[in-house]
C-alpha cells in the first residue's frame, strides 16, 4: 500500500491540504453538533463544490469532514442531551447525566479521549489489516448478517434498564415503527393507512430528533430549569467544565478503550451497517463487562468511553472494504465511492496498484483529519460548554427551528416534521411512564436490516430457515444470542432482586 | 419526571396580560407587515426565476450525480438565463419525489429526473402512475447491463447458463435489487426460455451484489458496465452486455442478442415535467439540455462513468418510451418465495411484551412497592404546563404556516422564535432576575439573525427547498 510514501506525505503536509483537513474536520464537527444535519448530507453537498479540485485534493477534503461530522455530535450529546448526530444516540445516556451532576468537563474529555483512541486503533487496522478483514467480511451473507443483528437486538435487553418487560416492551415497538412504509425486502408498502406520505415510513432522523431534542425542550420547559441568566451567573455546569482527561484514564478504561475500538471497527467494515449500531453494541458491551452495570444510564464514566470510541471508530472500519475493494461500508463511503468516480479513479481491489496515491491520501487523512479533530475539540470545547449556559428563552427556539428545518431538509417534505413533533411528545410521555427510550431506537434501527437480510437469506435458500443452523458463522452468532438471552433471564430472576437498579430516566 | 430534576425554583409563575398581549401584539404587526410584501411576479417569458429538479433520491447517488453533472454545464455554459436547483426528495423507491412533481404547477418551473424507475414502479406495485402522468422533456444518457458471474463459475457463455436454468429452474441464485434494472434483467432473460427461472434475492445496489458474488451467497447478477469495470479486477466475469451493440470499453464482450437471446436493459435518465406544461417550455428544457450533453465536460464525465451519451427527444423519445414500457410489461415479476408477515410479528412482539409489562407493574403495585409520585411541589407545575402548552401550540401554527407556504420562512421563523422566546422570557422578567431591556435586545438579535442566517444556510449552502 505504501509504495512511495514519501509523495503522499509531502503532498498531506502541503499548506493547501492541511488548509483543506482543517476546513474539512472544522465543518464536520460543526455539522455533527447542529441536531438535524448530517455529516452525510455535508458530504453529498459538498461533493459538486470539488468537482473542480484535484482529485486528491477533494479526498482529503471529503475524508476529514467524515472524521469530523462523527466526533461533533458529543457536544451536544453531553451538554443537551441532544444527539447532533445518530451516531451520539448513545452518548446522550451517560454523557448529559454527568453534566447534571456537575462533570461535564469530565465527560467531554473522556469523549474527547475516545473519540482519539478510536479513530486511531481504526486508522491502524486500516493500514494493516485492509485487504484481509475486507476479504473476511465477504464471507458474511445473508444469515450471518441476520445472526448479528439478532446478538444486537438481544443486547438491547440490557441497554433498558431497571425493568426487563419495560425495555423488551420499547424494543417491540420501535420494531413496530420501522414497519410502516415499504418493505426492505420486497419494496411493497404496508401500514401505510393509504396515506401516500407513509410510503417511505418513519425515518431515523426525525424520529431521533423527536425522541431527544423536543422531548428535551419539553422536559425543560416543564422543570422550569431556565438556564443561565444573560452575561453568566448562576449555572448548573459549575466546577465541571475544566477538562479533565488523566493519564490514569488509559489505564482505568484502557480495556474499554480497545474493546470499543474492535467493536466499532468490526461494524464499520460491515456494509450496511454504520456508526449508530456500532456504539450500541460497544455500549452494550461495556455494560456487560462492567463491575458497576448499575451505573450506565446514570452517568457511567464507562458509558461515554464506549459509546465514543466505537462510532469513531466505524469510520476507520468502513474505509478498510472501501479501500481494499471499493464496496463502501456506510452511506458516506457510498458517497466517497461516487467521488472517486467523478473523479476519475476505478475504485476497487486494483485502486492500490493503479492509484497509490488516491489510497495513501485517504489513509494519510484519516490520520491529519483525527488530530486535528482532537484539537479543535480540545480548543472549542471552552466555549461548547457555554451553549449549557444560554438562557432557556433563548435555547429553545433556536433549538426547536433547527428541528423544524433539520427534519425537514432531510428529504425536503414536512410531513417529516410532523413525525418529529409528533416523537417527540412520544419520548415525552414514554419517560413519564419510566419505559427506557434506548430500546425503541435500537429496535427501530436494526429491524429494517434484520428483516432485509432475514428476507434475503429466506429468498436465497427458497424459503428454509436451516442454513442459519449449518453454516459455522451464523450457528455461532446464533448460539451467543441465545446463551445472553439466558444469562440475561437466569440473573434476572436469580439476583435481580438484590440489586436495585436506580431508574435510567431523567 | 422524576424528582432527580434541578429545578431552579425561584420564579413566580403568574404572569400579567399585558406582558403577553404586548409580546402577542408585536409580534402579529412583524408578521403581517412582512407577510403582505412580495409573491412572485408575473411572468411571460421562460424562465423567470430558478427552476427546481426533482431528484427522487438521496444526494449522492448515481441520479444526483447525474443531475448535478448536467446542471454544472448548464451553469458554466450558461444555458439557461436561471440557475437549475436539484432539490433531493428521496423516499420508497423514488415515488416520494414523482408524486410531487405530478402534483406540481404545470409551469415549467418544476421538473422531475427519473430513469426507468418511472416505468418498472407501477408493475411492481409501488405507484399507481407511470410514465403517462407526464411530459417526457428528454431521455439522457444510456448505462448498459452486463450479467456477469464469479470468476471460477461454471457457466462460460449466457447459453450455458441459461440450460442450467431451464434444466433445474429455480435453482440458479440470482441477486438483484427487487424492481430495479438489475431485477428486471433476470426477468427477461427467463422469460426467452420457457420453463426456466431464476432464484432471486434481495440484495441492492452494486457493490452489495458484487459482495454477495465474491461471498458465494449468490450465483449471478446484473450490473452497470461502471460496477463492472471496477469489479472485475477481483473476481468476476461477464457472460453477456445487455444492450444492442458491443461496447467499446468491454470490445471483447458479446451482446445478449449475439448469444441468441433478444434481451436489452439499460438503464436512461428521463427527464419529466407535470401533465399540461406548455410545449415550448418543455422545447427550452430540452434544448438546454442536449446542448449540456455536448458539452466536453459532461462527455468526459460520461465516458467515466460509463454511460453512453445518448440524447433522445420528440418522437424518438415517445417510441423508445413505448419500447421500453412493453419489455418491461412482459415480463411483470411473479412472486417469488412467500415471506413471513414480519409487520404481523412485531405487532405481535408489541402486543406481548406490553402484557408482561402490565402484568409486572399490577405486581409490584400489589407487593406493596409505593408508586412513584412523580409531581413535584404542584404549585408552578400548573404554570409550567400552561407554557408548554403555549409553546407546543405557537410551534404547530408554525410549521402549519410553513407547510402551506402562508407567509415566506424569514418573517414566519423570526416571529416563531420571538414568541417561544417571549413566553419563556415573561416570568423571568417580572421576577426581577434579569433585565427586562438587555434581554429583550438578546432574544431580538438572536431570532433575526437565526431567521436570516438559517435561510442562507439551507438554502444557498445545502439547496434545500425550504418552505
Amino acid at each position: 500500500m505504501f509504495t512511495e510514501p514519501d509523495v503522499a506525505i509531502r503532498f498531506l503536509l502541503s499548506p493547501t491540504s492541511l488548509l483543506m483537513a482543517a476546513v474539512g474536520s472544522l465543518l464536520g464537527i460543526f455539522v455533527g453538533a447542529i441536531p438535524g444535519l448530517t455529516g452525510a448530507m455535508l458530504i453529498a453537498l459538498t461533493l459538486p463544490l470539488t468537482y473542480s479540485m484535484p482529485s486528491e485534493l477533494a479526498l482529503v477534503l471529503l475524508v476529514s469532514m467524515y472524521v469530523g461530522s462523527v466526533s461533533g455530535g458529543l457536544v451536544t450529546a453531553t451538554l443537551l442531551r441532544i444527539p447532533g448526530t445518530p451516531a451520539s444516540m448513545m452518548t446522550t445516556l451517560d454523557g448529559y447525566p454527568m453534566a447534571q451532576q456537575g462533570k461535564a468537563g469530565r465527560a467531554l474529555a473522556l469523549g474527547i479521549g475516545g473519540t482519539f483512541i478510536g479513530g486511531m486503533i481504526s486508522w491502524g487496522f486500516l493500514i494493516c489489516l485492509a485487504q484481509p478483514m475486507a476479504a473476511w467480511s465477504l464471507t458474511f451473507g445473508p444469515f450471518e448478517f441476520f445472526a448479528l443483528v439478532l446478538v444486537a437486538m438481544v443486547l438491547i435487553a440490557t441497554v433498558g434498564g431497571k425493568s426487563l418487560s419495560l425495555g423488551l416492551f420499547s424494543g417491540a415497538l420501535g420494531v413496530m415503527i420501522a414497519m410502516p412504509g415499504s418493505s426492505p425486502a420486497t419494496g411493497i408498502t404496508r401500514f401505510t393507512f393509504g396515506i401516500h406520505e407513509m410510503d417511505d415510513g418513519f425515518k431515523l432522523l426525525p424520529v431521533l430528533i423527536g425522541l431527544f431534542a423536543v422531548n428535551q425542550v419539553i422536559r425543560q420547559v416543564l422543570q422550569g430549569d431556565v438556564g443561565g441568566d444573560v452575561g453568566g451567573g448562576v449555572t448548573e455546569v459549575n466546577a465541571g467544565d475544566k477538562l479533565d482527561f488523566r493519564f490514569r484514564d488509559l489505564a482505568t478504561h484502557g480495556v474499554n478503550f480497545v474493546r470499543s475500538a474492535l467493536i466499532g471497527t468490526w461494524i464499520g467494515i460491515l456494509p450496511g451497517i454504520g456508526a449508530n449500531v456500532g456504539s450500541v453494541i460497544a455500549y452494550s458491551a461495556a455494560k456487560r463487562a462492567s463491575k458497576t452495570p448499575d451505573r450506565f444510564g446514570n452517568g457511567s464514566e464507562e458509558g461515554v468511553v464506549a459509546s465514543e470510541t466505537a462510532n469513531n471508530a466505524t469510520v476507520g472500519g468502513a474505509l478498510i472494504p472501501l479501500v481494499a475493494m471499493g464496496i463502501p461500508g456506510s452511506v458516506i463511503d457510498a458517497i466517497l465511492l461516487g467521488a472517486l468516480v467523478i473523479h476519475g479513479l476505478q475504485p476497487g481491489p486494483m485502486l492500490v496498484q493503479s492509484d497509490p496515491l488516491a489510497v495513501q491520501t485517504i489513509v494519510g487523512t484519516m490520520l491529519i483529519a483525527n488530530l486535528l479533530t482532537l484539537l479543535f475539540l480540545l480548543a472549542s470545547v471552552r466555549v461548547m460548554v457555554r451553549a449549557a449556559r444560554v438562557p432557556l428563552f433563548v435555547l429553545v427556539p433556536v433549538v426547536l427551528i433547527f428541528c423544524v428545518i433539520g427534519s425537514y431538509a432531510l428529504a425536503n417534505r414536512m410531513f417529516d416534521v410532523w413525525v418529529m413533533l409528533a416523537f417527540g411528545v412520544v419520548g415525552y410521555l414514554m419517560e413519564r411512564f419510566h419505559i427506557p427510550i434506548a430500546p425503541l431506537v435500537i429496535g427501530f434501527v436494526l429491524a429494517p436490516i434484520g428483516e432485509e437480510h432475514l428476507a434475503a437469506g429466506l429468498m436465497n435458500s427458497g424459503g428454509s430457515l436451516m442454513p442459519m443452523f449449518t453454516q459455522p458463522i451464523s450457528l455461532g452468532l446464533s448460539l451467543v444470542a441465545l446463551a445472553l438471552l439466558a444469562w440475561t433471564l437466569w440473573r434476572r430472576f436469580n439476583d435481580g432482586k438484590a440489586i436495585r437498579l436506580p431508574d435510567e430516566s431523567s | 419526571m422524576r424528582n432527580t430534576s434541578y429545578h431552579v425554583g425561584s420564579f413566580d409563575a403568574p404572569r400579567s396580560l399585558p406582558w403577553r398581549l404586548r409580546w402577542w401584539g408585536c409580534a402579529t404587526a412583524l408578521l403581517l407587515l412582512v407577510g403582505c410584501v412580495d409573491r412572485e411576479q408575473h411572468a411571460d417569458a421562460y424562465p423567470r426565476r430558478p427552476i427546481k429538479l426533482v431528484v427522487p433520491f438521496a444526494a449522492g447517488g448515481g441520479s444526483d450525480t447525474f443531475g448535478r453533472v448536467i446542471q454544472n454545464a448548464i451553469e458554466t455554459h450558461r444555458l439557461l438565463p436561471e440557475r437549475l436547483v436539484i432539490i433531493n426528495v428521496p423516499g420508497a423507491g423514488g415515488t416520494i419525489g414523482s408524486r410531487r412533481v405530478k402534483h406540481a404547477r404545470p409551469d415549467g418551473y418544476t421538473l422531475l429526473l427519473l430513469h426507468e424507475g418511472i416505468l418498472t414502479a407501477r408493475h411492481s406495485g409501488s405507484a399507481s402512475y407511470s410514465a403517462e402522468a407526464f411530459v417526457p422533456i428528454a431521455g439522457t444518457g444510456n448505462a448498459t447491463q452486463v450479467v456477469a458471474v464469479r470468476d471460477d463459475s461454471p457457466y462460460s457463455d449466457l447459453r450455458s447458463l441459461m440450460r442450467e436454468a431451464a434444466l433445474h429452474p429455480d435453482s440458479i441464485v440470482f441477486s438483484a435489487n427487487i424492481g430495479a434494472p438489475s431485477h428486471f434483467a433476470g426477468l427477461m432473460l427467463q422469460s426467452k426460455i420457457p420453463g426456466s427461472s431464476f432464484r432471486y434475492t434481495q440484495t441492492g445496489g452494486g457493490a452489495k451484489r458484487f459482495a454477495a458474488l465474491q461471498g458465494g451467497h449468490a450465483d449471478v447478477s446484473s450490473f452497470s458496465i461502471a460496477e463492472y469495470v471496477q469489479f472485475k479486477p477481483s473476481g468476476i466475469r461477464a457472460l453477456a452486455l445487455l444492450g444492442p451493440e458491443r461496447h467499446a470499453d468491454l470490445p471483447d464482450l458479446a451482446t445478449a442478442t449475439e448469444q441468441g437471446f433478444s434481451v436489452e436493459s439499460q438503464n436512461m435518465q428521463f427527464w419529466w415535467a407535470p401533465l399540461g406544461t406548455p410545449r415550448e417550455r418543455v422545447e427550452t428544457i430540452a434544448d438546454a439540455l442536449s446542448a449540456a450533453m455536448q458539452t466536453d465536460e459532461v462527455r468526459e464525465t460520461l465516458a467515466e462513468m460509463k454511460i453512453t451519451d445518448t440524447v433522445l427527444r420528440g418522437a424518438e423519445l415517445e417510441a423508445e418510451l413505448q419500447q421500453r414500457e412493453r419489455r418491461i410489461a412482459e415480463v411483470a415479476p411473479s412472486a417469488g418465495v412467500e415471506l413471513p408477515n414480519f409487520a404481523m410479528f412485531a405487532l405481535g412482539g408489541v402486543i406481548l411484551t406490553a402484557v408482561a409489562a402490565s402484568i409486572r407493574a399490577v405486581g409490584r403495585r400489589r407487593s406493596g412497592v409505593p408508586r412513584r409520585t412523580t409531581d413535584r411541589e404542584g404549585g408552578d407545575r400548573s404554570a409550567h404546563t400552561r407554557q408548554l402548552a403555549a409553546i407546543g401550540c405557537i410551534t404547530i401554527g408554525y410549521v402549519i404556516t410553513l407547510q402551506f407556504q402562508l407567509v415566506r420562512f424569514v418573517p414566519v421563523t423570526a416571529v416563531y422564535a420571538l414568541l417561544i422566546g417571549g413566553i419563556l422570557l415573561g416570568p423571568l422578567i417580572q421576577s426581577r432576575r434579569i433585565k427586562a431591556a438587555k434581554a429583550t435586545i438578546a432574544l431580538l438579535v438572536v431570532s433575526v439573525l437565526m431567521s436570516v442566517v438559517m435561510h442562507h444556510l439551507f438554502t444557498e449552502v445545502l439547496v434545500v427547498d425550504l418552505p
